[in-house]
């Protein structure tokens, strides 16, 4: 039987490759029984379009971001909280904590099963001018993605956020319509959009979080051994992406250095104070995101 | 009047309603782009212009697929129909437009299916559609507008019945080009 | 099988070319048993336009619209004529540079062709051209617009490949003007074969009131450069600009534009601009149902089982995707093609990223122009009035020059690949 998983990552990227991985362990285990298509690049279209597919059962599985599923349920929208987390180490822990596996349930609302968490690299910001000493980001035009929780975020900082669609990005930040961009240390380095920064912040602000899903009609079609099969394989699929976006970061971070770019560390002043307005208005928006954060404290204070 | 020429008429004016409505999405496209440079250039970008000129472009698309059945304007290949007499090129436009009849029929069928009217009626709400049969026509969201995708969708059935109008009213003429 | 007999039958009747494919793609979906694919068939239809890149489409056929109607175009051609001596075809060369220029602006063969065949055409109509001959001059003109940087195709590659825009682009530009040299010698040749008309000498004062009167033509492209650089618009936008500045110089300064000639231009735009879209609705969705039927996939372990060298494999790949490019528009063809066929070009023959991108996005933007399918081919058709089979026909010298620079670039990236 052939299943199939989408992504909207290039084929290079970590997530694309684990796709990789899991189709080839999916194979061995059931000696070739199960052939898993990996379509990487939105070859089967972007995210909404995936999500459709999902939900009328054309597709088996795939790899979505935050957007479309906060679009349609504020609490998935919890994770890209600022400054939830201090690193990307501590993100992974979160991720399979019991608050965002529960956010896992929510899904089945959604047409669909959850499989897992994954992440991509810590999201920082690209500025094209200099920020100076006790200055903030205020006023500047900065790309993000129209994502309800991350423009209030950005609005709330006093900047003027500016969606962009992604094969516009490079000439714009070339050409000056934007000032800066949320991205993460990879995309920064594949792009090579640090010629363009005066300042890389390595503010490390946001967890950019991936749902590994299933398609619930067609969950209800595969036999119990192989929901098993699955469901174990996704499991480590996607601890192999949270295990490895730590050392991703660090790897990319160590090669812009190496090439003399402008990395600056930047704490949440940057942003003046718009961490704390925006807790307050999404905790009584998401009472869920009080929870996530009762669960990160219980986890800093192991550490 | 005739009904064929009644159908004619309805097909014409519906036509010039169609050409209007394209030239205002194509000026409404054209001022929510400008709109774009000036907010961004003053400093206070707008979030939702993009997304509501991609989606009257896609209105375009659909207005302008239904136009071009109206207007004869759909590109199609001409080589059979140029080697053949006046009559059997009215054949074989004949043809053409009865594969396209039966095309707009299967799409008027998946179009059925998708909004499934019955089932709306049935549960009661776009939402408790959704929780039933999974299928999410009417709750799925736009990103910025505020909007529910339905609004847009509903271009597809809308010009779905004009073109079969159309249609109807060229194969109409087909037939009067066949018996003269 | 049923399917692409199917698609024949249809274009053969003379059925219009994008209900064909649409007919086509849900048959496809009835062969390959997939049957949940009908059910979000409508869905893809809608989405598979929903694209911000696109926009450029309608904004490009307006601003080509005003600018002809406002008597820009005539101006600049005037222009240009004024400052080329007596050569034979010499409009066609004008036209063919005017192209190169824009390409440099533009990443979109489409909008491209469209400023160009309001612009270039009825000119060297007047001057003597057959009109046949003109749209096809302006037709190949607009295939250097994505081989030329700035490109879409090349940007789309980018983001599949990992590699910086940047250094795609300064990898286009050798073959961009390899391409444009080459159809430079195809226009001499076409000037010679159907006795093209010279530009007539002018006397120093006319050749001094063609200037003087085009100065303020020279402000729409000017405007619509200078928003891109400057950093005002994306070139999409800039589309819009123009198209304000041309409705500004037509009306008030040439007097040519009257404020009730507008509806008719938007509702000419919206009769070409939907007719294109829906065709590219038509594209993609029927390559969403090949995509699900696997189709990249298998074409790509095809081309690694038949290679054995790196110009073999260059070799195949062209071939192969020439063949997509039939059907395909580009960009989608890119997002198809490009996760699946890279990681070969790469790993297993040790070909260029770079050199392998330029020849994948050159190459399928012929698709844009080649027979049966494409949008560049139809919109030519439709804002000139020559058919498209006829265009196709009068093309073909170009895709001659195209294949021998796609075939000198494989060649090249062959003897650098492994190294
Ligand atoms: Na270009
Ligand atoms: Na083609």
């Amino acid at each position: 039987e052939t299943l199939r998983i989408g992504m909207v990552t290039p084929p290079s990227h970590q997530w694309t490759q684990s796709a990789q991985h899991l189709a080839k362990a999916l194979a061995d285990e059931t000696e070739g029984r199960l052939d898993l298509s990996v379509f990487p690049s939105g070859q089967l279209g972007n995210e909404a379009q995936m999500l459709q597919q999902l939900q009328s059962g054309a597709l088996d599985f795939a790899f979505l971001t935050v957007g479309e599923l906060a679009n349609r349920n504020p609490d998935f929208g919890i994770l890209v909280a600022p400054y939830l987390v201090p690193d990307a180490e501590t993100a992974a822990k979160l991720l399979e904590g019991k608050t965002a596996t529960a956010l896992q349930d929510k899904l089945g609302g959604l047409g669909l099963k959850g499989l897992g968490l994954g992440m991509a690299g810590m999201r920082i910001v690209l500025v094209s001018d200099p920020v100076a000493e006790g200055q903030t980001l205020a006023g500047r035009k900065i790309r993000t993605v129209p994502l309800a929780q991350e423009l209030d975020f950005w609005t709330r900082a006093g900047t003027a956020p500016t969606p962009l669609p992604l094969p516009d990005l490079f000439d714009a930040y070339a050409n000056g319509q934007i000032d800066g961009m949320q991205i993460d240390l990879e995309g920064t380095w594949n792009n090579r959009f640090h010629d363009h920064s005066a300042a890389i912040l390595d503010t490390q602000h946001m967890i950019f979080p991936m749902f590994a899903v299933a398609s619930g009609r067609k969950w209800q079609t595969y036999n119990d051994e192989d929901r098993a099969l699955i469901t174990r394989l996704m499991a480590e699929t996607t601890a192999e992406i949270r295990a490895a976006y730590p050392r991703i970061d660090a790897d990319y971070r160590a090669r812009l250095a190496e090439a003399g770019a402008p990395l600056e560390k930047a704490g949440p002043e940057v942003f003046g104070n718009a961490v704390e307005s925006w807790y307050r208005e999404w905790r009584n928006r998401t009472p869920l995101l009080v929870e996530l954060e009762a669960e990160r404290n219980s986890l800093l204070v192991k550490q | 009047m005739t009904p064929g020429s009644a159908l004619q008429r309805l097909s014409r004016a519906v036509m010039r309603a169609e050409a209007a409505l394209g030239g205002i999405l194509v000026g409404a496209i054209l001022l929510l782009l400008l709109a774009n440079v000036v907010s961004r250039s003053a400093g206070r970008p707008l979030i939702w212009t993009d997304e509501l000129a991609v989606h009257l472009m896609v209105v375009l698309a659909l207005v302008g697929a239904s136009l071009g059945i109206a207007m004869k304007g759909h590109m199609a290949i001409g080589l059979l129909p140029d080697r053949l007499g006046p009559r059997g090129r009215a054949g074989l436009a004949l043809l053409a437009d009865l594969s396209m009849l039966g095309f707009l029929l299967v799409m008027a069928g998946v179009l059925w299916r998708w909004f499934d009217l019955p089932g709306l009626l049935r549960a009661g709400s776009g939402a408790a559609l959704a929780a039933e049969s999974f299928n999410f026509v009417y709750t799925d969201p736009t990103n910025t507008l505020g909007l529910r995708k339905i609004w847009f969708w509903l271009a597809l059935p809308l010009t779905c019945a004009t073109a079969l109008l159309h249609c109807l009213a060229a194969l109409h003429q087909d037939i009067g080009a066949l018996r003269a | 099988m049923t399917a692409g007999l199917s698609f024949l039958v249809l274009l053969g009747l003379g059925a219009p070319i994008a209900f064909a494919m649409i007919a086509t793609a849900m048959i496809l979906i009835a062969e390959g048993g997939n049957t949940a694919l009908l059910q979000g068939f409508a869905q893809q239809l809608f989405a598979g336009i929903e694209s911000y890149g696109l926009l450029s489409l309608p904004l490009f056929i307006l601003l080509g619209e005003l600018m002809g109607a406002g008597g820009i175009g005539r101006r600049l051609l005037a222009l240009a004529q004024a400052m080329m001596g007596p050569v034979r075809a010499g409009l066609a060369h004008v036209n063919l540079l005017a192209n190169l220029m824009l390409a440099s602006i533009l990443g979109s063969t489409v909008a491209q062709l469209t400023v160009m065949a309001r612009l270039a055409v009825p000119e060297m109509e007047r001057a003597g051209y057959p009109r046949d001959v003109a749209a096809t001059v302006t037709a190949a003109g607009g295939l250097l617009a994505p081989v030329v940087p700035p490109s879409m195709n090349l940007i789309v590659y980018a983001t599949i490949a990992q590699v910086p825009v940047a250094d795609i682009f300064v990898a286009s530009v050798v073959p961009g003007l390899a391409l444009a040299a080459s159809f430079a010698a195809v226009i001499a040749w076409l000037g010679w074969r159907h006795d093209l008309p010279r530009v007539p000498s002018q006397p120093a004062r006319a050749r001094l009131r063609a200037i003087v009167d085009a100065l303020p033509a020279l402000v729409v492209p000017a405007i619509a450069v200078g928003s891109i650089l400057g950093g005002i618009a994306t070139p999409t936008e800039a589309a819009a600009v123009a198209s304000v500045a041309a409705i500004v110089v037509g009306g008030l300064v040439y007097h040519e534009l009257r404020l009730r000639d507008l509806p008719a231009a938007l509702v000419r735009t919206a009769a070409t601009a939907g007719a294109v879209l829906y065709l590219v609705a038509a594209a993609q969705v029927l390559a969403w149902v090949l995509t699900f039927g696997n189709l990249p996939a298998t074409a790509a372990a095809w081309v690694q089982d038949m290679a054995g060298s790196p110009l073999m494999f260059l070799i195949l790949l062209n071939l192969l995707l020439l063949a997509l490019g039939t059907v395909l528009e580009p960009i989608p063809a890119i997002i198809l093609t490009a996760p699946v066929l890279l990681p070969i070009a790469t790993d297993v023959y040790g070909i260029d990223p770079l050199a392998f991108g330029v020849i994948l996005c050159a190459n399928l933007a012929l698709g844009l122009l080649s027979p049966p399918v494409g949008a560049g081919l139809f919109t030519a058709s439709l804002l000139t009035g020559v058919r498209a089979e006829r265009l196709s026909w009068l093309l073909f010298p170009f895709f001659i020059a195209m294949l021998a620079v796609l075939a000198g670039m494989s060649i090249i990236a062959a003897l650098h690949a492994g190294t």
